[in-house]
Protein backbone atom coordinates (compact mmCIF):
# COMPACT_ATOMS: atom_id res chain seq x y z
CA UNK A 1 0.00 0.00 0.00
CA UNK A 2 0.82 3.51 -1.02
CA UNK A 3 1.14 5.31 2.42
CA UNK A 4 1.55 9.01 0.66
CA UNK A 5 -1.36 8.97 -1.68
CA UNK A 6 -3.14 12.31 -1.74
CA UNK A 7 -3.36 15.39 -3.65
CA UNK A 8 -3.48 18.07 -1.07
CA UNK A 9 -2.81 17.18 2.57
CA UNK A 10 0.69 16.15 1.67
CA UNK A 11 4.14 17.49 2.14
CA UNK A 12 6.46 15.19 0.31
CA UNK A 13 5.07 14.46 -3.88
CA UNK A 14 5.25 11.17 -5.27
CA UNK A 15 8.26 12.52 -6.87
CA UNK A 16 10.11 13.45 -3.69
CA UNK A 17 9.34 10.22 -2.51
CA UNK A 18 11.03 8.17 -5.15
CA UNK A 19 13.74 10.16 -5.06
CA UNK A 20 14.28 8.96 -1.66
CA UNK A 21 13.20 5.94 -1.62
CA UNK A 22 16.08 4.32 0.17
CA UNK A 23 15.49 6.13 2.74
CA UNK A 24 14.79 4.46 6.08
CA UNK A 25 10.91 5.23 6.96
CA UNK A 26 11.58 6.48 10.66
CA UNK A 27 13.73 9.39 9.16
CA UNK A 28 10.71 10.55 7.26
CA UNK A 29 8.70 10.32 9.99
CA UNK A 30 11.41 12.31 11.77
CA UNK A 31 11.11 15.48 9.02
CA UNK A 32 6.58 14.95 8.75
CA UNK A 33 6.34 14.46 12.04
CA UNK A 34 8.14 17.67 13.50
CA UNK A 35 8.77 19.83 10.92
CA UNK A 36 7.95 23.21 12.18
CA UNK A 37 4.24 23.95 12.08
CA UNK A 38 2.99 20.61 10.51
CA UNK A 39 1.77 18.84 13.01
CA UNK A 40 1.59 15.02 11.67
CA UNK A 41 -0.13 12.50 13.29
CA UNK A 42 -0.03 8.75 12.34
CA UNK A 43 -3.73 7.54 12.25
CA UNK A 44 -3.05 4.75 15.16
CA UNK A 45 -2.76 7.67 17.52
CA UNK A 46 -5.91 9.61 16.67
CA UNK A 47 -7.80 10.35 19.58
CA UNK A 48 -11.62 11.66 19.84
CA UNK A 49 -12.11 15.27 19.49
CA UNK A 50 -8.78 16.35 17.29
CA UNK A 51 -9.85 18.76 14.69
CA UNK A 52 -8.44 17.74 11.22
CA UNK A 53 -6.37 19.97 9.58
CA UNK A 54 -6.27 18.89 5.81
CA UNK A 55 -8.88 17.71 3.52
CA UNK A 56 -8.35 13.70 3.45
CA UNK A 57 -8.61 12.19 -0.46
CA UNK A 58 -8.86 8.70 -1.46
CA UNK A 59 -6.34 7.37 -3.61
CA UNK A 60 -8.53 7.86 -6.62
CA UNK A 61 -8.73 11.52 -5.74
CA UNK A 62 -11.83 11.53 -4.30
CA UNK A 63 -12.92 14.05 -1.39
CA UNK A 64 -12.86 11.93 1.41
CA UNK A 65 -13.49 14.21 4.31
CA UNK A 66 -13.54 17.89 5.21
CA UNK A 67 -10.76 19.54 6.99
CA UNK A 68 -11.64 21.20 10.40
CA UNK A 69 -13.96 18.44 11.19
CA UNK A 70 -13.99 17.03 14.90
CA UNK A 71 -13.23 13.32 14.59
CA UNK A 72 -14.97 10.65 16.30
CA UNK A 73 -14.84 7.00 16.00
CA UNK A 74 -16.37 6.19 13.25
CA UNK A 75 -14.16 8.88 11.29
CA UNK A 76 -10.96 8.08 12.69
CA UNK A 77 -12.21 4.43 11.60
CA UNK A 78 -12.97 5.69 8.18
CA UNK A 79 -9.08 7.36 8.20
CA UNK A 80 -7.98 4.43 8.60
CA UNK A 81 -9.61 2.87 5.96
CA UNK A 82 -8.40 5.24 3.55
CA UNK A 83 -4.64 4.04 4.33
CA UNK A 84 -2.90 7.61 5.18
CA UNK A 85 -0.57 6.98 8.28
CA UNK A 86 0.14 10.64 8.43
CA UNK A 87 -2.86 13.14 8.71
CA UNK A 88 -2.63 16.81 10.16
CA UNK A 89 -4.42 17.89 13.12
CA UNK A 90 -5.08 21.57 14.60
CA UNK A 91 -3.84 22.51 17.82
CA UNK A 92 -1.83 19.77 18.77
CA UNK A 93 1.98 20.96 19.35
CA UNK A 94 4.85 19.09 19.86
CA UNK A 95 4.71 18.31 23.34
CA UNK A 96 0.86 15.83 22.99
CA UNK A 97 2.68 14.29 20.00
CA UNK A 98 5.40 13.27 22.14
CA UNK A 99 2.68 12.01 24.45
CA UNK A 100 0.67 10.16 21.45
CA UNK A 101 3.95 8.37 20.20
CA UNK A 102 4.97 7.50 23.99
CA UNK A 103 0.95 5.79 24.79
CA UNK A 104 1.06 3.94 21.43
CA UNK A 105 4.21 2.39 22.82
CA UNK A 106 3.63 -1.00 24.23
CA UNK A 107 5.11 -2.10 27.61
CA UNK A 108 8.38 -3.79 26.36
CA UNK A 109 8.91 -0.94 24.49
CA UNK A 110 8.63 1.93 26.66
CA UNK A 111 11.09 -0.48 29.35
CA UNK A 112 13.60 -0.82 27.08
CA UNK A 113 13.39 2.65 25.79
CA UNK A 114 13.68 3.85 29.47
CA UNK A 115 16.27 1.68 30.55
CA UNK A 116 18.35 3.14 26.77
CA UNK A 117 17.18 6.62 28.03
CA UNK A 118 18.75 5.92 31.92
CA UNK A 119 22.13 4.65 31.04
CA UNK A 120 22.55 6.90 28.07
CA UNK A 121 22.31 10.26 30.55
CA UNK A 122 23.64 8.57 33.51
CA UNK A 123 27.40 10.71 33.10
CA UNK A 124 25.77 13.80 32.60
CA UNK A 125 24.18 16.73 34.59
CA UNK A 126 20.49 16.98 34.88
CA UNK A 127 20.08 20.76 35.68
CA UNK A 128 22.03 21.17 32.56
CA UNK A 129 19.32 23.49 29.77
CA UNK A 130 21.59 21.73 26.94
CA UNK A 131 21.35 18.39 28.84
CA UNK A 132 17.59 18.99 29.11
CA UNK A 133 17.10 19.72 25.60
CA UNK A 134 18.97 16.57 24.63
CA UNK A 135 17.43 13.79 26.69
CA UNK A 136 13.78 15.66 24.84
CA UNK A 137 15.73 15.14 21.66
CA UNK A 138 16.76 11.67 22.39
CA UNK A 139 13.65 10.33 23.91
CA UNK A 140 11.81 11.44 20.83
CA UNK A 141 13.79 9.50 18.91
CA UNK A 142 13.95 6.54 20.58
CA UNK A 143 9.67 6.53 20.68
CA UNK A 144 9.66 7.42 16.79
CA UNK A 145 12.72 4.88 15.93
CA UNK A 146 10.88 2.08 17.93
CA UNK A 147 7.48 2.47 16.80
CA UNK A 148 8.44 2.32 12.66
CA UNK B 1 42.91 -13.87 28.68
CA UNK B 2 45.20 -11.40 29.45
CA UNK B 3 44.37 -7.40 29.11
CA UNK B 4 48.03 -6.27 28.54
CA UNK B 5 47.81 -3.79 25.29
CA UNK B 6 49.67 -5.27 22.40
CA UNK B 7 50.31 -1.84 21.43
CA UNK B 8 51.60 0.49 24.19
CA UNK B 9 51.44 4.08 22.77
CA UNK B 10 48.81 5.61 20.36
CA UNK B 11 51.19 6.14 17.45
CA UNK B 12 52.03 2.25 17.45
CA UNK B 13 48.05 1.77 17.06
CA UNK B 14 49.04 3.91 13.98
CA UNK B 15 51.24 2.49 12.40
CA UNK B 16 50.11 -1.13 13.01
CA UNK B 17 46.57 -0.67 10.68
CA UNK B 18 47.31 -0.43 7.29
CA UNK B 19 43.89 -0.22 5.81
CA UNK B 20 40.96 1.70 6.93
CA UNK B 21 38.39 -0.07 6.95
CA UNK B 22 34.72 1.08 5.71
CA UNK B 23 31.36 -0.36 4.25
CA UNK B 24 31.05 2.51 1.93
CA UNK B 25 30.38 1.70 -1.82
CA UNK B 26 30.69 4.12 -3.99
CA UNK B 27 27.63 4.66 -6.09
CA UNK B 28 28.41 3.86 -9.64
CA UNK B 29 27.38 7.36 -10.55
CA UNK B 30 30.79 8.37 -8.96
CA UNK B 31 32.81 6.26 -11.22
CA UNK B 32 30.37 8.18 -14.20
CA UNK B 33 31.79 11.21 -13.12
CA UNK B 34 35.01 10.31 -12.69
CA UNK B 35 34.96 9.60 -16.38
CA UNK B 36 34.10 12.53 -17.63
CA UNK B 37 36.07 15.46 -17.84
CA UNK B 38 33.15 18.06 -17.78
CA UNK B 39 32.22 16.87 -14.34
CA UNK B 40 31.24 19.31 -12.06
CA UNK B 41 34.27 19.21 -9.23
CA UNK B 42 31.08 20.05 -6.56
CA UNK B 43 29.42 16.36 -7.27
CA UNK B 44 32.11 14.68 -7.19
CA UNK B 45 33.71 15.98 -3.63
CA UNK B 46 29.44 15.51 -2.50
CA UNK B 47 30.00 11.66 -2.59
CA UNK B 48 34.13 11.72 -2.08
CA UNK B 49 33.21 13.57 1.13
CA UNK B 50 31.11 11.12 2.47
CA UNK B 51 33.78 8.04 3.11
CA UNK B 52 36.34 8.71 6.18
CA UNK B 53 38.47 6.15 4.49
CA UNK B 54 38.24 7.37 0.98
CA UNK B 55 39.02 11.34 2.41
CA UNK B 56 42.06 9.79 4.63
CA UNK B 57 43.54 8.54 1.14
CA UNK B 58 42.89 11.37 -0.82
CA UNK B 59 43.94 13.95 1.86
CA UNK B 60 47.42 11.80 2.76
CA UNK B 61 48.36 11.51 -1.10
CA UNK B 62 47.64 15.33 -1.89
CA UNK B 63 49.72 16.37 0.92
CA UNK B 64 52.26 13.54 0.16
CA UNK B 65 56.27 14.09 -0.53
CA UNK B 66 55.44 12.54 -3.93
CA UNK B 67 53.04 15.58 -5.02
CA UNK B 68 55.19 18.11 -3.69
CA UNK B 69 52.79 20.47 -2.73
CA UNK B 70 54.18 23.81 -1.16
CA UNK B 71 51.33 24.61 0.63
CA UNK B 72 48.82 22.05 2.85
CA UNK B 73 46.28 20.92 0.92
CA UNK B 74 43.23 21.35 2.80
CA UNK B 75 39.94 21.18 1.15
CA UNK B 76 38.52 18.25 -0.83
CA UNK B 77 37.79 20.19 -4.20
CA UNK B 78 41.56 21.15 -4.35
CA UNK B 79 42.84 17.58 -3.44
CA UNK B 80 40.42 16.35 -6.06
CA UNK B 81 41.96 19.22 -8.75
CA UNK B 82 45.50 18.56 -7.46
CA UNK B 83 45.39 14.37 -7.62
CA UNK B 84 43.23 14.73 -10.47
CA UNK B 85 40.31 12.35 -11.67
CA UNK B 86 42.68 8.99 -12.77
CA UNK B 87 44.40 9.04 -9.27
CA UNK B 88 41.00 9.65 -7.75
CA UNK B 89 39.35 6.68 -9.67
CA UNK B 90 42.80 4.15 -8.71
CA UNK B 91 42.40 5.70 -4.96
CA UNK B 92 38.93 4.41 -5.04
CA UNK B 93 40.25 0.86 -6.68
CA UNK B 94 42.88 0.51 -4.30
CA UNK B 95 40.14 0.52 -1.29
CA UNK B 96 37.79 -1.69 -2.84
CA UNK B 97 37.63 -4.95 -0.99
CA UNK B 98 41.35 -4.22 0.87
CA UNK B 99 40.67 -3.30 4.33
CA UNK B 100 39.05 -6.48 6.56
CA UNK B 101 37.42 -5.96 10.07
CA UNK B 102 36.92 -8.52 12.64
CA UNK B 103 33.78 -10.00 13.00
CA UNK B 104 32.59 -8.35 16.62
CA UNK B 105 28.94 -9.09 18.37
CA UNK B 106 26.71 -6.60 16.25
CA UNK B 107 24.96 -5.70 20.15
CA UNK B 108 28.85 -3.95 20.64
CA UNK B 109 29.92 -2.92 17.73
CA UNK B 110 28.77 -2.27 13.76
CA UNK B 111 31.15 -0.85 11.27
CA UNK B 112 28.07 0.41 9.34
CA UNK B 113 26.48 1.79 12.12
CA UNK B 114 29.97 3.10 13.07
CA UNK B 115 30.31 4.89 9.06
CA UNK B 116 26.85 6.22 9.88
CA UNK B 117 27.29 8.41 13.17
CA UNK B 118 30.63 9.70 11.01
CA UNK B 119 28.51 10.98 8.31
CA UNK B 120 25.84 11.87 11.12
CA UNK B 121 28.30 14.07 13.42
CA UNK B 122 29.88 15.41 10.00
CA UNK B 123 26.64 16.79 8.83
CA UNK B 124 25.05 17.82 12.17
CA UNK B 125 28.39 19.73 12.30
CA UNK B 126 28.10 21.38 8.97
CA UNK B 127 24.60 22.43 9.45
CA UNK B 128 25.67 24.19 13.29
CA UNK B 129 28.35 26.09 11.25
CA UNK B 130 25.98 27.40 8.96
CA UNK B 131 23.67 28.07 12.10
CA UNK B 132 26.88 30.21 13.29
CA UNK B 133 26.83 31.75 9.61
CA UNK B 134 30.50 30.26 9.38
CA UNK B 135 32.12 30.57 5.83
CA UNK B 136 34.43 27.66 5.72
CA UNK B 137 31.62 24.92 6.86
CA UNK B 138 33.61 21.83 5.08
CA UNK B 139 36.30 22.10 7.80
CA UNK B 140 33.10 21.74 10.33
CA UNK B 141 32.12 18.77 8.22
CA UNK B 142 35.65 17.14 7.64
CA UNK B 143 36.54 17.42 11.59
CA UNK B 144 32.86 15.66 12.49
CA UNK B 145 33.82 13.08 10.02
CA UNK B 146 37.26 12.44 11.31
CA UNK B 147 36.15 12.93 15.04
CA UNK B 148 36.28 9.36 15.87
CA UNK B 149 38.74 7.98 13.93
CA UNK B 150 40.94 6.91 16.66
CA UNK B 151 38.38 4.55 17.68
CA UNK B 152 38.27 2.72 14.77
CA UNK B 153 41.92 1.90 14.33
CA UNK B 154 42.06 0.66 18.16
CA UNK B 155 39.46 -1.46 17.29
CA UNK B 156 40.85 -3.12 13.99
CA UNK B 157 44.10 -3.21 15.46
CA UNK B 158 43.34 -4.60 19.35
CA UNK B 159 39.40 -5.98 18.43
CA UNK B 160 38.90 -8.47 21.34
CA UNK B 161 40.73 -6.47 24.07
CA UNK B 162 38.67 -3.49 22.99
CA UNK B 163 35.32 -5.38 22.39
CA UNK B 164 36.18 -6.70 26.67
CA UNK B 165 36.64 -2.88 27.25
CA UNK B 166 33.37 -2.05 25.48
CA UNK B 167 32.02 -5.15 27.85
CA UNK B 168 33.13 -3.99 30.87
CA UNK B 169 32.26 -0.11 30.12
CA UNK B 170 28.64 -1.12 29.59
CA UNK B 171 28.14 -3.17 32.81
CA UNK B 172 30.31 -0.69 35.02
CA UNK B 173 28.11 2.21 33.63
CA UNK B 174 31.61 4.09 32.53
CA UNK B 175 32.40 5.59 29.64
CA UNK B 176 33.78 4.45 26.47
CA UNK B 177 37.09 6.75 26.74
CA UNK B 178 37.31 6.46 30.74
CA UNK B 179 37.30 2.57 30.01
CA UNK B 180 40.33 3.42 26.85
CA UNK B 181 42.14 5.03 29.30
CA UNK B 182 41.96 2.18 32.20
CA UNK B 183 43.10 -0.80 30.25
CA UNK B 184 44.97 0.61 27.43
CA UNK B 185 46.38 3.94 29.07
CA UNK B 186 45.66 6.09 26.28
CA UNK B 187 42.04 7.11 23.94
CA UNK B 188 40.66 6.99 21.15
CA UNK B 189 41.57 11.10 20.87
CA UNK B 190 45.09 10.87 21.35
CA UNK B 191 45.21 8.00 18.60
CA UNK B 192 43.23 10.13 16.26
CA UNK B 193 45.20 13.12 16.42
CA UNK B 194 48.45 10.91 15.77
CA UNK B 195 46.91 9.51 12.67
CA UNK B 196 45.67 13.30 11.61
CA UNK B 197 49.67 14.00 12.16
CA UNK B 198 51.08 10.33 10.27
CA UNK B 199 48.55 10.37 7.24
CA UNK B 200 49.40 14.50 7.02
CA UNK B 201 46.02 15.62 7.09
CA UNK B 202 45.34 18.77 7.66
CA UNK B 203 46.14 20.49 10.95
CA UNK B 204 43.26 22.01 11.53
CA UNK B 205 42.03 18.85 12.31
CA UNK B 206 43.85 18.36 14.96
CA UNK B 207 42.46 20.23 17.78
CA UNK B 208 39.14 18.94 17.35
CA UNK B 209 40.19 15.25 17.01
CA UNK B 210 42.32 15.57 20.12
CA UNK B 211 39.46 17.65 22.16
CA UNK B 212 35.87 17.32 21.01
CA UNK B 213 35.56 15.54 24.78
CA UNK B 214 37.41 18.10 26.80
CA UNK B 215 36.80 21.57 24.46
CA UNK B 216 38.30 23.92 27.09
CA UNK B 217 41.29 22.73 26.44
CA UNK B 218 41.13 23.99 22.88
CA UNK B 219 42.61 27.23 22.31
CA UNK B 220 43.68 27.31 18.39
CA UNK B 221 40.47 25.59 17.24
CA UNK B 222 38.02 26.43 19.40
CA UNK B 223 34.61 26.65 17.57
CA UNK B 224 35.36 23.76 15.33
CA UNK B 225 36.28 21.81 18.45
CA UNK B 226 33.53 22.87 20.32
CA UNK B 227 30.99 22.16 17.23
CA UNK B 228 32.75 19.21 17.11
CA UNK B 229 31.80 18.07 20.43
CA UNK B 230 28.02 19.61 20.10
CA UNK B 231 27.99 17.52 16.53
CA UNK B 232 28.86 14.72 18.33
CA UNK B 233 26.15 14.83 21.18
CA UNK B 234 23.39 15.48 18.67
CA UNK B 235 24.35 12.33 16.65
CA UNK B 236 23.89 10.46 20.28
CA UNK B 237 20.88 12.28 20.72
CA UNK B 238 19.13 10.87 17.63
CA UNK B 239 20.48 7.71 17.56
CA UNK B 240 20.87 7.51 14.03
CA UNK B 241 24.17 5.69 13.76
CA UNK B 242 26.73 3.86 17.08
CA UNK B 243 30.19 5.16 17.72
CA UNK B 244 30.12 1.72 19.94
CA UNK B 245 29.87 4.42 23.10
CA UNK B 246 26.06 4.50 24.37
CA UNK B 247 26.59 7.17 26.83
CA UNK B 248 26.59 10.54 25.81
CA UNK B 249 29.65 12.07 26.29
CA UNK B 250 29.84 15.39 29.03
CA UNK B 251 28.18 18.58 28.08
CA UNK B 252 29.95 21.31 27.85
CA UNK B 253 27.49 23.95 28.05
CA UNK B 254 29.20 26.73 28.89
CA UNK B 255 31.58 26.69 26.01
CA UNK B 256 28.67 26.31 23.38
CA UNK B 257 26.77 29.03 24.67
CA UNK B 258 29.61 31.43 24.33
CA UNK B 259 29.34 30.03 20.54
CA UNK B 260 26.10 31.46 20.56
CA UNK B 261 24.13 28.27 20.71
CA UNK B 262 21.22 28.63 22.96
CA UNK B 263 19.43 25.54 24.52
CA UNK B 264 16.31 26.14 22.76
CA UNK B 265 17.71 26.16 19.48
CA UNK B 266 18.71 22.07 19.42
CA UNK B 267 15.88 21.09 18.19
CA UNK B 268 15.57 23.25 15.71
CA UNK B 269 19.42 21.79 14.45
CA UNK B 270 18.10 18.41 15.13
CA UNK B 271 15.33 18.89 12.82
CA UNK B 272 17.90 20.18 10.31
CA UNK B 273 20.18 17.70 10.74
CA UNK B 274 17.90 14.54 10.59
CA UNK B 275 16.51 16.59 7.27
CA UNK B 276 19.86 16.47 5.74
CA UNK B 277 22.06 13.18 6.65
CA UNK B 278 18.69 10.80 6.13
CA UNK B 279 19.16 10.46 2.75
CA UNK B 280 23.04 9.72 3.24
CA UNK B 281 22.97 7.17 6.06
CA UNK B 282 23.55 3.51 4.62
CA UNK B 283 20.17 1.85 4.64
CA UNK B 284 18.95 -1.11 6.78
CA UNK B 285 20.56 -0.04 9.88
CA UNK B 286 18.59 0.71 13.31
CA UNK B 287 20.34 2.01 15.81
CA UNK B 288 17.69 1.14 18.89
CA UNK B 289 18.46 -2.50 19.45
CA UNK B 290 17.33 -4.08 22.97
CA UNK B 291 20.71 -6.10 23.32
CA UNK B 292 22.17 -2.67 24.09
CA UNK B 293 20.27 -2.68 27.18
CA UNK B 294 22.16 -3.85 30.23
Amino acid sequence: MNHFHGKTGCIFTEKAIKRNEHMPKSYWSWKLTFREGMAKIRTEFLEKGMVLGEEIHSQDGRSVMQSDLKLDEEKIELLHEVGKVYVEVKGVNEEEIDRLYQKGASEDDRKTINQLHTTQFSLCVDEDRYVQELKKISLRSLYIMRRL
Amino acid sequence: MSLDPPYKSADAVVTAVREIPSPYVPPDVLGQLLENMNSQIDQINALLRLDYATIIRIFAVANSVLHGNEEEVVKVNDAITNLGHGEIEKILDDARGEASFPNLPRKLFSLTAFWNHCVTVAVSAETIARFLHEKDTERYFLCGLLHDIGRLLMLTAMPRLYAISMLEGRYKVRSLQSQELRIFGYDHTEVGVEAIRYWNLPSFLEEPIEHHHSPTDSHQQVSLTVVTHLADAMAHALHLGQSGEIMMPKIYSHQIQELGIQPAHLHELAVETVTAVSPLLIRNYSSIDENQVR
